[in-house]
């Protein structure tokens, strides 16, 4: 299936999973398991994990710090000892989730390329 | 082909070992972000925003919750535009049920906070750090006392019907929590709150009993004596000054006769125990409507207390059947602590009295099981207790019981060992007098109530609609024979062991006096003419200014209260400065440049200390450096002269202030007014003279001269280093640190003046945490306040440091006391907790 498919398939399902679920890391199976089952041999699975989970995150996380005029993510980038600067806050978001996404999705698709390799 | 052949081989090794990898990678890396990493919170959890800290960015919505309380009718709430809630109850259950529903929604972190501190049991949340602060609390028998308290408490089925109300609104709040809506602090450290318990609404009170009762100097005093002697003794720690603008002037008890024997230990060695330097202080009073200019009785109140965030006050108004109170609320306690309802207002300050006393204890033997008492041995009893340390292991220690209290302080191998007398150990219900308080109708109201009222000793002030105003000296005060608990005590011998307590009614007050005001700010509640005993630390300044003022003030008005509250006057400065100043000599000078404009500064400066200016700053380090050469007789036996200037800039408070402390911990340093005698009266006193320099004779003089010069070397490095600091509100740097003393989570340095020896007693880490002026009128109270907070303990809310600039300009809100009918006036929003049925379940 296209990157561009196996993205949105990653980003809707693990958005609907975490709303309804309490575990973050659900992210993590859910790039695991889209890879692995749709999962193709095109060197592209990490970026589906990446992208399907970092854009989310960083969406949701834009939407929450614009309405509360960054008076959190300005109080959490000092006790990370970052700069205030803009969506610094956003963005390490979007990246953190991100690499364990892409991560993930990319373990998925090797698992999934050896199997099509083994059979 | 045999190449190819090969290299598909290995291909397919390397497919086994992908997916594996991935696998484990993936593994690992979720775990590496779902546990904390020293101080790193876990990053997965606490950034994804879903769940995550993201969340408390987002204002609850209360709808979201409503379905868990569990009301006996429909309840409403306002919650005013700073984010006070006003609870409007149909009974008692629902109103401090919703209190504390309401708080622990605000405050929860902090509620467990303070009573895991007060029950010493920090190291469950933060780790090793903590071991030594939670031994010492179990030693000093916070836990024991509160669970005494709590048993009071349980006889009285008003006190116990509230308490379980707020206890189960507490529970209902943490019931309702999911992932998301955990607090800020929880997600940062990784934990999830536990149960609310009627136990902790007792810890907080005893919590709070501590932090106002560290005025005891049984042991520096007896370290004192040691070195001393007692006639030197008593000229450097007199019986504190009772003829300067007590609390309660000229009050007699004719028939009461004092034992004048005196009774304590000269000699021996003892555990250490850091004597509490006196930080906390308060000033309350309120003004006859004779005196003020719409005839109505004016309250103030200004609790001086450790500056912190989430705010130590809860501003809350609670509405039901015989009640309609304002006022600040401690998180954890139901009820409002300090506040006005439409016909009486009332307010705190601590009473600064020692009511802690230290017995030494012989044991007969190694096993600690007796102990010496007259010419028998009495038997211990012990109690076990139980330290968790988060991730570790459990920690247990026997603490051993004496009948006088537990041994609080030991050392095995001088065989020394400190049982604490603490009336906060004492069975009493505090909690009842904020009770009868809040639902007090007039002066016999508030007279019974504060009855209840046994550990912190507190001036309690009072003005009413009818124009009547009181005050009351509070608390549970032992009947002491002359010196009694002044020192450290011998346990062995009965004489000591006194029982008899102060009978109420000859507790200092004041009704109606002709002066037309009462007041108190920490200073003595008497002058000679009481006839008890009693020893502490008292103030000697702020208690003065607030006289002189209200003395002078002959047309009061809330605005000149505020002023009152916010007045940087320095009395010590003013007082000290003329005599110190006296004792320069320009010609003197080495370091002319600064020294002169130091000195020019000093001239100029009306007392005031402002933030904007630097004499306060020169005056503050000149007395800091002047009673350290003055009180050498104090000071650690490894100070060098030489070395002096090194040593202060070495040492920094807790602040980060540059601060010279170079006093054995032993010992603490007189107060001001000893020194300020000293300057008046002995100038070439022998006290003067520095023990370091055997071959010459120190007078006042050389103190001044040298202080001096020391001082100016001080601030040519301020100077020079970072222009702007001398001025005073940045060199005093007063910062509302959070709890956990996480800066990220902490005010900036605030640019503030203020000084402790005035009304607008700020220091760096210490001030008005919460200024309130109440004006009685007739048609309803006018009532004014400000805390250097706000209503949310949420770091993520526009509420958590909402007040902060107003407090610093010396701003107030107004403060809304709401009627039923402003329910359907349309000015406000309403919000409406349904009656629920069958829910009961979900109380924990």
């Amino acid at each position: 299936m296209n990157i561009l498919y196996r993205i949105l398939i990653i980003g809707t399902i693990a958005t609907f999973g975490q709303l309804l679920l309490p575990w973050w890391w659900i992210v993590a199976i859910v790039a695991f398991l889209v890879e692995l089952v749709f999962g193709k041999v095109d060197k592209l699975g990490f970026f589906s994990g990446f992208y399907g989970i970092a854009i989310p995150w960083m969406v949701l996380a834009f939407y929450i710090d614009y309405h509360n005029g960054s008076v959190l993510s300005n109080r959490v980038l000092d006790l990370f000892k970052l700069p205030r600067f803009g969506f610094v806050l956003v963005l390490v978001t979007g990246l953190l989730g991100g690499i364990v996404g892409g991560i993930s999705s990319l373990a998925g698709s090797w698992v999934n390329a050896y199997l099509k390799h083994d059979r | 082909m045999g190449n190819l052949r090969s290299v598909s081989n290995s291909c397919a090794k390397m497919n086994l070992l992908k997916p594996i990898l991935g696998v484990f990678g993936t593994i690992g890396i979720v775990l590496l972000l779902n546990f904390r990493i020293g101080q790193l919170p876990p990053l997965g959890k606490f950034l994804n925003p879903f769940h995550g800290v993201w969340q408390n960015a987002i204002e609850d919505s209360l709808v979201n919750s409503m379905p868990q309380v569990t009301l006996k009718n429909e309840t409403k709430v306002i919650f005013d535009e700073r984010h006070v809630p006003h609870i409007f109850a149909q009974n008692d259950h629902d109103l401090y049920y919703l209190q504390g529903y309401l708080t622990a929604r605000d405050r929860l972190w902090q509620m467990e906070l303070q009573t895991h501190a007060a029950a010493g049991r920090l190291s469950e949340i933060i780790g090793d750090k903590t071991i030594a602060f939670d031994l010492e609390q179990r030693r000093i028998g916070m836990v024991w006392a509160a669970e005494k308290a709590l048993a009071e408490v349980w006889k009285d089925s008003t006190s116990k019907a509230t308490i379980e109300a707020y206890t189960a609104g507490v529970n209902a709040y943490i019931a309702s929590i999911d992932e998301k809506r955990l607090p800020f602090e929880y997600k940062l450290l990784n934990y999830k709150p536990e149960p609310w318990t009627p136990l902790k609404c007792s810890l907080l009170m005893k919590h709070m009993a501590k932090m106002l009762t560290g005025s005891e100097r049984d042991k520096a005093n007896t370290e004192a004596l040691k070195l001393l002697g007692p006639e030197l003794f008593s000229i450097i720690f007199p019986e504190q000054n009772r003829l300067e603008d007590p609390i309660v002037p000229n009050f007699k008890l004719d028939s009461v006769k004092v034992d004048q024997s005196q009774a304590y230990l000269n000699g021996g060695s003892w555990p250490t125990i850091n004597p509490q330097p006196s930080y906390v202080g308060s000033n309350n009073w309120a003004v006859s409507g004779k005196r003020t200019a719409s005839g109505s009785a004016i309250l103030c109140n200004d609790p001086h207390l450790q500056l912190g965030l989430p705010s130590i006050w809860y501003e809350v108004q609670l509405n039901g059947p015989g009640i309609n109170c304002y006022g600040v609320s401690l998180p954890g306690a139901p009820g409002i602590v300090i506040g006005f309802n439409e016909q009486i207002a009332w307010g705190v300050t601590n009473a600064g009295r020692d009511v802690k006393d230290y017995f030494s204890i012989a044991f007969k033997d190694k096993s600690h099981k007796q102990y010496r008492y007259g010419n028998q041995w009495k038997n211990v009893s012990t109690r076990i207790e139980e330290v968790k340390v988060r991730n570790g292991k459990t920690i247990s220690d026997t603490v051993i019981y004496t009948h006088y209290g537990p041994i609080a302080y030991q050392n095995d191998s001088t065989n020394s060992y400190l049982a604490l007398r603490w009336t906060a150990h004492e069975a009493s219900n505090e909690l009842r007098t904020f009770h009868g308080l809040n639902r007090g109708r007039g002066y016999s109201d508030f007279e019974e109530a504060i009855g209840y009222f046994s550990c912190p000793g507190q001036n309690f002030v009072y003005a009413d609609v009818d124009n009547n105003i009181a005050i009351w000296q509070q608390g549970t005060f032992m009947d002491k024979p002359n010196q009694h608990g002044k020192f450290i005590l011998d346990g062995a011998n009965p004489a000591n062991d006194i029982t008899a307590y102060i009978p109420r009614q000859h507790n200092p007050h004041m009704i109606n006096p002709e002066r037309g005001f009462v007041s108190s700010a920490n200073q003595a509640p008497t002058d000679t003419s009481y006839p008890y005993y009693y020893t502490g630390v008292f103030e000697e300044f702020r208690n003065r200014t607030i006289n002189d003022y209200l003395r002078k003030d002959s047309l009061t008005t809330v605005k000149s209260m505020m002023a009152l509250q916010n007045s940087n006057f320095n009395l010590l400065a003013k007082e000290a400065l003329p005599l110190m100043m006296a004792l320069l000599d320009t010609n003197d000078f080495q370091n002319k440049k600064v020294e002169m404009m130091a000195a020019g500064a000093l001239l100029d400066w009306d007392y005031n200390n402002d933030r904007g200016i630097i004499s306060p700053t020169i005056f503050e380090i000149w007395w800091d450096e002047f009673n350290n050469l003055l009180w050498d007789e104090f000071n650690d036996k490894k100070w060098d002269q030489a070395k002096y200037y090194q040593y202060s800039w070495e040492e920094f408070d807790e602040s980060g202030k540059a601060y010279i402390d170079l006093r054995d911990s032993r010992y603490v340093y007189p107060m001001p007014m000893v020194t300020l005698n000293l300057l008046r009266n002995s100038p070439n006193s022998k006290l003067f003279d520095h023990r370091f320099t055997p071959n010459k004779k120190e007078s006042a003089r050389d103190i001044a001269y040298d202080s001096f010069y020391w001082m100016a070397m001080k601030l040519s490095d301020i100077i020079t280093y970072n222009f702007d600091r001398p001025q005073w509100g940045h060199y005093q740097g007063t910062r509302v640190d959070h709890l956990m003393r996480l800066e990220a989570l902490s005010s900036p340095k605030l640019f503030v003046g203020g000084s402790k020896y005035a009304p607008n007693a700020t220091t760096a880490t210490h001030g008005p945490s919460w200024r309130m002026v109440v004006q009685m009128d007739a048609d309803g109270p006018k009532g004014y306040g400000v805390f250097p907070g706000g209503q949310s303990g949420n770091p993520g809310s526009k509420y958590y440091m909402h007040s902060v600039m107003h407090w610093i300009k010396g701003e107030y809100h107004p403060l809304h006391l709401l009627k039923t009918k402003d329910l359907t006036s349309g000015k406000w929003t309403v919000v409406t907790f349904p009656k629920a049925t069958g829910l009961a379940s979900l109380q924990q």
